[in-house]
This record gives structure tokens, C-alpha cells and sequence, in this order.
């Protein structure tokens, strides 16, 4: 696999662009049950307080998402577009080698470090 | 205001925001902090964290297009990452322990020093061969654009430096830095210019993704204010692609220079809380 043949540049892309989708049928989606639940509620966002705890950690969105609970579905429609970048670098990680160019692959395999120690620190 | 025609409006600036953005090349985040901070008064962390969040959509969005192309250089692009990553994870960290009003305060002087390098014109290296360098071939950063033409990348150190900088801005105020990665790669590493926004696009995805995930931990991510701004400012950047080569973008950059420099200065006094 080499990243500069365009049919997998184009599977690349078509991957990117199903995450955005993705992401945005989620939160749409959320955001709609979320007003019809709360159709007065005051926004609660003049003041910070910081979210709750289990719309922080990636597991809890998840599994929260999963029981029909709306913040947390929009919530991991958030997750899946963070996660869309780890994938760019990660396929370019593997486009790298598959290339034989140790380099490059070193240096996607690096970035992708530093990714995702900021999203499970 | 109830929450319905609140999420409207919101959505409503953020796709007016991302519309603009796409038009006069900038990302989306740099001006829907600031509306939201300003015009509807939300604390600037869910404000970045909402911003940032959209910033990665867009950028998403924009690289697969190019992707296509082939036109962004892979290798320069992963290459200056490691820099911006490096510097949005400690700009993120670093955002956690400022207050508010030293975070506006550096918010309108980013958007000041936007508008300053978005008003500079870049120089013409089309006709100019450059020589290589050591370093850029060591790295093997030198490509071909347009077809046939080889550039030669210069300024690899300056350049790499500028980029953690800009991560470090990324992390701090949530936006995408797209002025400050092109200021590193099209004025210092002369690289052709549309080689220089293309590449830029996707490391902006990648950098955001390297402070979001801190942001996350740090309860910025308020999902009842992230999915009106990610999808408007989405919708905004879709529609503006389109118009792109319809609309008269030079004049409506100007416009909205204006405003950018205004709208940083009111950032900055608001550092100082004074509000007009």
C-alpha cells in the first residue's frame, strides 16, 4: 500500500468523509431528541462549571450512548469526529511502511503517540 | 430566550462563521469563539471547546477533497505534526490553568496578528528556483508542484519553530491556526502556495485532535453547545466551498478583516474587563 496511488488516497478520503457524516447524523440527531425533551430549558453555558464526569471519559460516552441517553449521543458523535484525525495519521503510518520508509513511518508513528496519550492520559 | 430559538441563533452565527470562514480562507474557529463569547455571552472555554471541535470537522471535510488531488505534501505535513501536536497538547494543558481573561486577552491579539498576516502578500516563488537545502533533502521535503517543477523547501529549523508555536496557539484558544501554519510554510519554508493551504488543511484536523481530547478531560466539550456550532459551522464551510469562485472573495476579505481587527480589540479589553 503506498499513499501517493489515488485509488487509496480516494478510500482515505471516502473513510474521512463517512466519519463527518457519521458525527453529524449523531449530533443532529441528539440535538433534536435533546430539544424535544428539554424544549425550555435554559442554556447552561454563561457560567462554567466543567461537564459531568461521564461526558469526559470515551468509555462512559459510550456506553451512555448506547442506553439512549442524548447528551451522550451527540457527545460520541464528537468522539467519532476526534477520532477521524488518529485515523488520517494512522493510515499514513501504515501507507509509510507498506512504502518501506522507515522515516516517515517513525515520525506518523510519533504523531500518533502524541494523539493518543491526549486522549487517554 | 428558550433553548430552541438559542440553538437556532447559535447555529445560525456558527454556519454565517463557517461561510465566511471557507470564503476568505479562514477556519471557522477563530471567528465563532469570539461571536459566542461576545454576541451571546458563553464562557470562552465551552466557547474554544465547541470551536475546536467544528474546527475538526471542517478540516476533515476539506482535507479528504484534497486528498484526492494528491496536491498536499504527505511528508511535510506529518514532518510539522510532531511540532504542532507537541505544542497544542502543552497550549491545552496550559489553557486549563489561565483564566478567562488572560485567555481573551491572548485570543484578540491572535485575531489582530490573523488579520496582519492574512493582509500580507505572500512572495512569488513561482519563478524563482531556490536552492536545496541539507536538511529538507535529508528529510526528503521537496516535491514536485506544478508538475515538473521541483521546490525546494527552505528555513526547516524556523519553520519547524514557528509550527510548535501555532500548535501551542491551537491548544490555548481551540481554533485551527491555519494563518500562522501557512505564515510558517508559505513565507519562511517557501513552499508554492498551493501546496501550502492543502497541507496545511490536514495538519490543522490533526492538531485540533491533539488538544481536544484535553479539552475533553477538562469538561470543555458541552455537547448542547457543540452540536449547534460543529453543524453550522459545517453547513457554513460546505455552502462556502461551493461559492467560492462566484462570490467576489477579495473585497469581502477586506470586510471582514475589518471586523476581525474590531472584534480583537474587544477581546482584548475584555482581558482587562471592559466591556463596550
Amino acid at each position: 500500500m503506498n499513499l501517493s496511488e489515488p485509488h487509496l488516497r480516494s478510500i482515505l478520503a471516502n473513510v474521512m468523509i463517512g466519519g463527518v457524516l457519521l458525527a453529524a447524523i449523531l449530533m443532529l440527531v441528539g440535538g433534536v431528541v435533546y430539544l424535544v425533551d428539554n424544549p425550555l430549558a435554559k442554556p447552561g453555558d454563561r457560567t462554567f462549571s466543567g461537564e459531568p464526569a461521564d461526558l469526559r471519559h470515551p468509555v462512559d460516552i459510550v456506553r451512555d450512548a448506547m442506553t439512549g441517553h442524548t447528551a451522550s449521543i451527540i457527545q460520541l458523535g464528537v468522539l467519532i469526529l476526534l477520532f477521524n484525525p488518529l485515523i488520517r495519521v494512522g493510515f499514513s503510518a501504515v501507507g509509510f511502511a507498506a512504502g518501506r520508509d522507515p522515516l516517515y513511518t517513525a515520525i506518523s508513528i510519533a504523531v500518533f503517540i502524541v494523539l493518543s496519550l491526549s486522549f487517554f492520559i | 430566550m428558550n433553548d430552541i430559538s438559542f440553538d437556532f441563533a447559535i447555529a445560525l452565527a456558527a454556519f454565517v462563521a463557517g461561510l465566511i470562514g471557507s470564503l476568505i480562507g479562514l477556519g471557522g474557529g477563530i471567528i465563532i469563539t469570539p461571536i459566542l463569547v461576545l454576541g451571546f455571552g458563553i464562557d470562552i472555554r465551552y466557547a474554544m471547546g465547541a470551536a475546536l471541535a467544528s474546527v475538526i470537522a471542517t478540516s476533515s471535510g476539506a482535507a479528504a477533497a484534497y486528498l484526492r488531488d494528491g496536491i498536499s505534501n504527505m511528508r511535510i505535513g506529518l514532518f510539522l505534526c510532531l511540532a504542532t501536536t507537541l505544542g497544542a497538547v502543552g497550549g491545552a494543558m496550559l489553557a486549563g490553568v489561565l483564566n478567562t481573561a488572560i485567555l481573551s486577552l491572548v485570543f484578540g491579539l491572535a485575531l489582530l496578528a490573523t488579520a496582519a498576516i492574512s493582509l500580507r502578500k505572500s512572495p512569488d516563488t513561482s519563478e524563482i528556483t531556490l536552492p536545496e537545502t541539507p536538511i529538507a533533502k535529508s528529510l526528503r521535503l521537496d516535491d514536485e508542484y506544478p508538475a515538473g517543477h521541483i521546490y525546494h523547501v527552505q528555513g526547516v529549523v524556523p519553520g519547524f519553530s514557528v509550527m510548535v508555536i501555532a500548535g501551542v496557539l491551537s491548544g490555548l484558544l481551540g481554533i485551527g491556526s491555519g494563518a500562522f501554519k501557512v505564515l510558517a510554510m508559505d513565507q519562511i519554508m517557501r513552499i508554492p502556495f498551493k501546496v501550502t493551504t492543502t497541507t496545511s488543511n490536514f495538519m490543522i484536523g490533526v492538531t485540533a485532535a491533539a488538544s481536544v481530547g484535553i479539552y475533553l478531560k477538562n469538561g470543555y466539550l458541552d455537547p448542547v453547545l457543540v452540536y449547534p456550532v460543529a453543524l453550522g459551522v459545517l453547513g457554513g464551510s460546505f455552502l462556502g466551498a461551493r461559492l467560492i469562485n462566484v462570490v467576489p472573495t477579495g473585497v469581502l476579505k477586506l470586510i471582514f478583516m475589518v471586523a476581525i481587527v474590531f472584534i480583537g480589540v474587544q477581546m482584548i479589553l475584555r482581558g482587562f474587563h471592559i466591556n463596550l
